[in-house]
């Protein structure tokens, strides 16, 4: 979960980082202008929300290994 | 084809990596000849790599638009650039011959063991970070290699799937999912600013302001705990305690590898710079006394083998952080000719002994250092190797170790003669530890009756010896033909600047 929020704000700071003001969506063949937003912060983010998945889909099955191979019933998982 | 070398040797691991659940269904020879055919071909392209760098100069790589032109219309496209220069070039060469070195190893060492398809699978996979790290010259990607690393070696500490060590699995990974959002907030400051995340273009309009500050530490806290510093170092001891030994000598691969980013990106990018190299130093001083102290209290051979390993990386960094403060003078190059040699000398220390330990567990079974005893009866030629191993690891001369240590010391000591006294003062007690563990393993009446040592890691485990030897023997050598280009191109903040941009 914390590690989850930590990686929703980092980002939402990229994000911010790619903004300009009335920008439109960054598709080259049907722009008015050249007043896009920044594509390549979007293209971090969606590597890391990929990777974020990733990793917390693997801790989640570490989580599950440790309680299965717990043997007192007594453990607390946190 | 030639041109091509620098990323084939990062496609073909992770090649290797996901086709080898599919090889592994035809059997277990037909997936020990695929291994053993991947590591030879990234060996042969490392060594052709090395030797055109060394020939033609740095060798820039283009994953996409080759021309600025072609990708956008104005300035320095968006794309990932690989750079291999002589520095790279050489660790890339040396980490590869280790690693393949390791798998023949772990030949037999492992063998009995079940699901060892995910594991070379994981082993290519983390063999892929690692050059990918070393290679890579833009700022994403090298997150994007960070982690791989993480993931693979999390995957690599479950491998005995015993409770223990999932757990330390979990940490790790844990720490690492924040470690490498660390790593990627920083990229996000300097893209921010500088709207590329190309490493020589923003060393090239780098403003050194406040944020960029804020940028550097964040790199060098995600660096440093990749590497196992203190305050940073907690990870190391639990994740070396429950890893099979091969993927522990990855491991410290990888360690050495963050180094290596952390003064690239400290060198090359925000130049020399008096007050970052006094933090590292800093740093360094704090990781050779806390690693060796708590080996001092240490029972497990892994843990104080890895508390050792945090020592060893310290000296790396005392000596090329010390050549950061002083970049020009005579003894601030020689210092840092002094740690790049101490890397490849870390490496085959701290490897043959993590080696040579695991091959005892492996034939004693036991994993503490006061219940295996007497050792030197049954296997004297393993006894005398780690006795070299031991003297080797705390600088005695004349080995390798001690022709590293007093480059290191010797040019510290004009920075400040109490660094010097430290580092001498860490040899020692290292030799200390060590003489504790030769004492108790090795000597005295055997308890048990101990299994045969399996041939091809007493090979393997001998192959390193050679190898300190030889360095050993030619020291002198060994750093004007290897590590002095090496040290230069480090230096030479605007030659790697220009060498990506045209």
């Amino acid at each position: 979960m914390a590690i989850n929020l930590i990686s929703n704000g980092v980002n939402l700071f990229l994000i911010s980082l790619g903004y300009r003001q009335r920008g439109i969506a960054p598709i080259f063949t049907n722009a008015p202008n050249l007043n896009m937003v920044s594509p390549t912060p979007q293209a971090l983010i969606l590597t890391n929300i990929v990777i974020n998945l990733a990793i917390t889909a693997f801790l989640l099955s570490l989580v599950i290994l440790i309680y299965k191979s717990s043997k007192n019933s007594k453990t607390k998982m946190f | 084809m030639a041109s091509h070398f620098i990323v084939l040797i990062i496609v073909i691991p992770l090649m290797g990596a996901f086709l080898m659940p599919l090889v592994n269904k035809f059997g277990r020879r037909i997936r020990n000849f695929w291994i053993v055919s991947v590591l030879v071909l990234i060996d042969i392209f490392s060594f052709f790599l090395y030797k055109s760098i060394f020939e033609k100069g740095t060798f820039v790589y283009h994953v996409g638009a080759k021309l600025p032109s072609l990708a956008s219309l104005k300035g320095f496209p968006v794309r990932i650039i690989l750079v291999g220069d002589v520095l790279s070039g050489f660790l890339v060469f040396i980490f590869l011959v280790i690693v393949s070195l390791t798998f023949f190893y772990s030949w037999k060492i492992l063998e009995k063991h079940s699901s060892l398809d995910i594991f070379y699978t994981l082993y290519f996979l983390l063999i892929a970070g690692i050059l990918g790290f070393l290679l890579v010259g833009d700022f994403f990607t090298l997150f994007v290699f960070y982690e791989i690393n993480s993931i693979a070696t999390a995957g690599l500490i479950a491998f005995f799937r015993n409770r223990e060590c999932f757990k330390s699995a979990f940490h790790y990974l844990a720490v690492f999912a924040v470690g490498s959002l660390f790593l990627l907030l920083g990229v996000g400051l300097l893209y921010g600013q500088y709207g590329s995340l190309n490493m020589a273009v923003i060393a090239n309009s780098l403003q050194f302001s406040f944020l960029d500050k804020a940028a550097l530490s964040l790199l060098a806290a995600a660096l440093l705990l990749k590497v196992g510093f203190p305050p940073f170092y907690f990870w190391k001891p639990e994740v070396y305690k429950v890893s099979p030994v091969p993927a522990i000598v990855l491991f410290i691969i990888s360690s050495v590898s963050a180094v290596y980013v952390l003064f690239r990106i400290a060198f090359d990018i925000f130049g020399p710079d008096i007050k970052f190299g006094w933090i590292l130093i800093t740093f360094s001083i704090l990781s050779i006394f806390v690693g060796v102290f708590l080996a001092l209290k240490e029972n497990n051979l892994k843990k104080i083998l890895a508390y050792l390993a945090i020592s060893e990386l310290g000296y790396i960094v005392l000596g090329i952080s010390a050549g950061l403060i002083k970049p020009n003078v005579d003894f601030g190059l020689k210092a840092i000719q002094g740690g790049l040699f101490h890397i490849v000398n870390d490496i085959l220390n701290v490897g043959l002994l993590f080696l040579i330990v695991g091959s005892i567990i492996y034939v004693s079974q036991a994993k503490d250092a006061f219940k295996i005893r007497g050792l030197a009866h049954r296997y004297p030629v393993l006894s005398g190797f780690f006795l070299l191993g031991i003297l080797a690891m705390s600088g005695m001369p004349p080995l390798n170790g001690f022709a590293s240590k007093i480059i290191i010391l010797e040019s510290v000591f004009h920075l400040s003669p109490v660094l010097s006294i430290v580092g001498i003062l860490g040899s020692i007690l290292i030799l200390a530890v060590l003489v504790k563990i030769f004492a108790s393993v090795f000597f005295g009446a055997p308890v048990e009756d101990y299994q045969p040592m399996p041939k091809s890691a007493i090979a393997v485990i001998s192959v390193f010896v050679i190898f300190i030897i030889l360095i050993s023997f030619f020291p002198k050598q060994f750093v004007n033909s290897f590590i002095n280009p090496a040290a230069e191109a480090l230096v030479g903040r605007q030659g790697y600047i220009n060498s990506v941009i045209y």
